[in-house]
């Protein structure tokens, strides 16, 4: 379980996250969503130390995790691919997995089974994909990486529909095994159909949040915080 | 070496200029002796002391004030000049002719000073030359070559092309062969340097098989070494200075150039001798000094120098001309009785001493004339005078 | 035939010493963003151990020189140009502007200006293919080539080599996958350092040293990297050959002033025709990486 508390974050002195407290337990699939600008990605960035926190504390199963240090959230199993996936340009796609890779972990799911395509291309240079195939290249690493928590921002950006859901089947099974898995989505159709939990942003802060179950689709409180007012 | 400019050097290293001016702030005040005065009645000789004892050229702007700082010393341990101490005010001129202007300025404005010395490089010489010659102050060198300019005011102690060459090419071309490699570092010194050497050469029927120069910090020589040996060569004269002349030297000895022709020219004096490594043991220069010239003068000067810097290494060549310099000028106040500039240089024109090189004395053209030397390099950094050449006359116009 | 293989050890040599200086100027650049106008300065420093210590036989000075040469590099990496980096590329380049001032004038104290040498360790030529050419070269060369290799093994063929790259090619995501970034930074400039001392501790016994000698080296060096692409580490290294290739060929073909000026005049057109050599990418330095928490 990952409890993010008071968490405020920014550049310089825009504060883009305000005061944001939020409890991600174990094996349970969130989905974050909220329009362009409202502090999503700021706020997986900043918790995962890679743009400026102001004040704020992360607790993994009750151990304080230091801020602001990415390697240390690597070493505690918890991953995170960025909005722009992140991939290493030069290095071919096995190696982009194997630096991805833990001692002594191997995830239930294998994500080459997942993405075929990851072991036709293991010897090409990563660069030289396509946007689509590069965020498989990224979400396999996550996967991979993410033994405790697992943080996709973006999370269908360039994807195809039935690559993206098969990789939220993946992504379920490993929940199921206690992985913790955090979404950032533009739309809520696929969190509906696979999360278990809608958290909604508005100008930094956590305007909503909700289990899917019981959740109507329709709700104005839903549908407000996607449709720009 | 030489003052020829060694402002090209000064340009490549730019990043040296700005760092001088950052970091060695404003002038010291080194050579100040600041004896008691005697309360004579004429006043005490003043000289304003210019050298760069920083940047490319600080080796030679250190020997300069290492021979002009003994001479000082023992002049004023004798009583000084007109009975009082000479006074000195230094300014390092960091090469650089802007500030060896503005230093010559502030010394004759500020300090008024009856007398300018120093400087290394060919463009703070003429510099600071024009700046005496304006403010109507005796101003004199120490290094090779000539001032750079012409006037009534200019006195320069260093010997020039003529005086080493007119001697030099000859003996080669009768003992060594009459194929000859000239090369140089690219500015306007060695250029001249090599060019009256071609003269000469051509004068005296040999032939310039090779003449290769290459800007002030080349570090590899290997293409130039490479058409000198294909030029085959009886010998080299060399106008590489600085470090570049040692980088050559050595190169040449690597790759062979140096066991089929024999080498000789600027690169082989004495302020590069304990870098060569001995392998310009056994060649042959002409220089006008040598700390193994005979007599009692130079004798007692090798021994102080020795002594007073710790110096176990040939004695450059820009200390001696320093030292026997300031004595000649001292002389020549002496002589005139007062530090009055029409007097003081109507002085130098007549004074002569017998110093470390013998006798010296300044010729119409403001040239400094004594005997010139053929010496030998032997192991260890000897300077052997193998002959004296005699007074070696510079006929040409003062330029 | 024998002009040919004159030429062609010519070329060897340079390319030898001009491959260490791009490679670790190619690697500083490429992980610290760092344009590193002292690095000529680091080749001075390298030779002038080598004089300074001229008591200890060859092979452990050049090891005393690069245990040295790293500890300074640790030192200034740490102390200054850890908080500059957010600052960006000029507040470095000015920091290794003063770094290299520094070395020249300490240089200058220790040393004098007189111009000082090494003795060569080996004398003496041997006969490559019918040329006669000075064995310490060939030494120094190839001692040269053997740790330009190693490093490519080392960077293409190693577990630590990947993450290297990792680094250079995107901190920030090798950072997210455990990999440290201020090790990997203080790694890079120490060990890009020390190739140039171990570059200068080479060429040390070819040479008359100055406080000066490394402004000699550092436009070569610098075209050199341009000339490859940074950020990719055989670039540098390509980068080197033809420079040691132009400069070769122009020096044999016109004088050493005309030929200085054509080599520069050709860099900046081959730089120019090929902007793609030129990827001034800088490395994302962010506050949250380098900088503990912000006040």
């Amino acid at each position: 379980m990952l409890e993010i508390t008071g968490w405020t974050a920014g550049y310089k002195d825009t504060r883009v996250v305000d005061g944001v407290d939020l409890t991600l337990p174990g094996g349970q699939m969130v989905a974050v969503l909220g329009r362009n600008g409202v502090g999503k990605t700021t706020l997986l960035k900043s918790v995962f130390g890679l743009c400026p926190t102001f004040s704020g504390s992360l607790r993994l199963d009750g151990t304080p995790l230091e801020v602001g240090r990415p390697e240390k959230m690597a070493r505690a199993g918890l991953s995170f691919m960025p909005d722009d996936r992140g991939v290493f340009r030069t290095l071919t796609v096995e190696q982009n997995l194997r630096l991805a890779r833990r001692r002594g972990y191997t995830p239930p799911v294998d994500p080459l089974d997942l993405f075929p395509l990851l072991t036709e291309r293991a010897d090409q240079a990563a660069g030289t994909l396509s946007g689509g195939q590069k965020q498989q290249v990224g979400i396999a690493r996550a996967i991979l990486a993410g033994e405790r928590l697992i943080a996709i921002d973006e999370f269908s950006q360039g994807l195809q529909p039935s690559l993206a859901q098969a990789a939220l089947e993946a992504l379920r099974q490993l929940a199921a095994t206690g992985v913790t898995v955090l979404l950032v989505e533009q739309s809520p159709d696929l969190p509906l159909r696979y999360c278990d939990r809608i958290v909604g942003m508005l100008r930094g802060r956590v305007v909503f949040d909700h289990p899917v179950d019981g959740l109507d689709p329709a709700s104005g409180a839903l549908t407000d915080l996607l449709v720009v007012s | 070496m030489t003052r020829g400019t060694r402002g090209r050097r000064a340009g490549l290293a730019a990043g040296a200029t700005l760092a001088l001016t950052l970091t060695a702030c404003g002038g010291s005040v080194g050579g100040d002796t600041g004896g008691g005065n005697g309360g004579g009645a004429a006043d005490p000789l003043s000289i304003g002391l210019m050298a760069p004892i920083t940047g490319p050229v600080a080796s030679e702007g250190e020997a300069m004030k290492m021979g002009f700082d003994l001479a000082l010393k023992e002049i004023n341990a004798d009583g000084g000049v007109l009975g009082q101490d000479i006074e000195v005010d230094f300014l390092d001129d960091k090469a650089d002719p802007a500030i060896a202007a503005q230093s010559a300025n502030r010394l004759i404005t500020e300090n008024q000073v009856d007398y300018l010395f120093g400087t290394i490089t060919g463009d703070t010489s003429l510099a600071v030359g024009k700046v005496a010659t304006e403010a109507e102050v005796p101003f004199s060198t120490a290094e090779m070559g000539t001032a750079g300019i012409c006037t009534p005011y200019v006195w320069a102690f260093g010997e020039t092309d003529p005086m080493i060459l007119t001697e030099l090419v000859p003996h080669m071309l009768e003992t060594k062969g009459t194929r000859v490699a000239l090369v140089g570092s690219d500015y306007s010194f060695p250029r001249g340097f090599n060019g009256l050497a071609r003269e000469l050469i051509e004068g005296a029927g040999g032939e310039v098989v090779a003449e290769e120069y290459a800007p002030l910090g080349t570090a590899d020589w290997q293409p130039v070494i490479g058409k000198l040996s294909s030029a085959a060569p009886d010998w080299t004269l060399s106008a590489v200075v600085g470090g570049d002349a040692v980088s050559f030297v050595r190169q040449a000895d690597e790759f062979g150039l140096l066991a089929t022709s024999d080498i000789t020219g600027i690169s082989l004096i004495q302020d590069y001798y304990p870098a060569m490594g001995g392998v310009t043991d056994g060649r042959e220069l002409v220089t006008r000094y040598s700390d193994a010239l005979p007599g009692e003068a130079n004798e007692k000067f090798v021994a102080a120098f020795r002594e007073a810097y710790d110096w176990d290494a040939p004695i450059p060549g820009v200390a001696a001309n320093a030292y026997e310099g300031l004595k000649f000028i001292a002389a020549a106040v002496e002589a005139a009785g007062t530090t009055e500039t029409a007097a003081v240089m109507d002085a130098l024109s007549t004074t002569t001493t017998d110093g470390i090189f013998g006798e010296t004395s300044f010729t119409e053209n403001h040239r400094f004339q004594t005997d010139m030397q053929l010496v030998r390099v032997e192991a260890g950094g000897k300077y052997v005078p193998v002959e004296n050449l005699g007074v070696v006359e510079d006929p040409t116009e003062c330029r | 035939m024998e002009a040919v293989v004159s030429f062609a050890l010519a070329v060897l040599t340079l390319f030898g010493f001009y491959a260490l200086l791009a490679l670790g100027m190619g690697l500083i650049f490429g992980q610290l963003g760092v344009v590193n106008v002292a690095f000529g300065d680091f080749v001075m420093a390298g030779a002038f151990v080598m004089y300074g210590l001229e008591a200890v036989p060859f092979v452990p000075r050049v090891l005393i020189a690069l245990v040295l040469g790293g500890a300074l590099a640790w030192a200034i990496e740490k102390l200054l140009l850890r908080p500059l980096y957010v600052q960006g590329f000029l507040a470095t380049l000015l920091a290794m502007w003063g770094v290299g001032i520094v070395l020249r004038q300490t240089a200058d104290a220790v040393f004098g200006s007189t111009p000082a040498s090494v003795a060569s360790p080996v004398t003496g030529s041997i006969s490559v293919l019918g040329v006669q050419y000075p064995t310490y070269r060939l030494v120094a060369t190839t001692v040269s080539l053997v740790v330009v290799v190693a490093i490519l093994f080392v960077v293409y063929r190693t577990d630590f080599g990947m993450r290297l790259r990792a680094t250079i090619d995107n901190r920030e995501m090798a950072s997210l996958l455990g990999i440290p970034p201020r090790p990997m930074i203080m790694a890079t400039f120490v060990f890009g350092t020390v190739l140039a001392v171990l570059a200068g501790a080479l060429q040390a016994p070819m040479l008359g040293l100055t406080p000066h000698l490394g402004v000699a080296f550092l436009a070569p060096a610098f075209f050199a990297v341009l000339v490859g692409r940074p950020g990719s580490l055989a670039g540098p290294l390509f980068g080197a050959f033809v420079v040691a290739l132009l400069s070769n060929s122009l020096r044999g073909l016109f004088s050493e002033t005309t030929a200085t000026l054509l080599f520069y005049a050709a860099l900046i057109v081959l730089i120019a025709i090929r902007p793609q050599g030129l990827d001034w990418k800088r490395p994302q330095w962010t506050t949250a990486l380098l900088a503990r928490r912000p006040a």
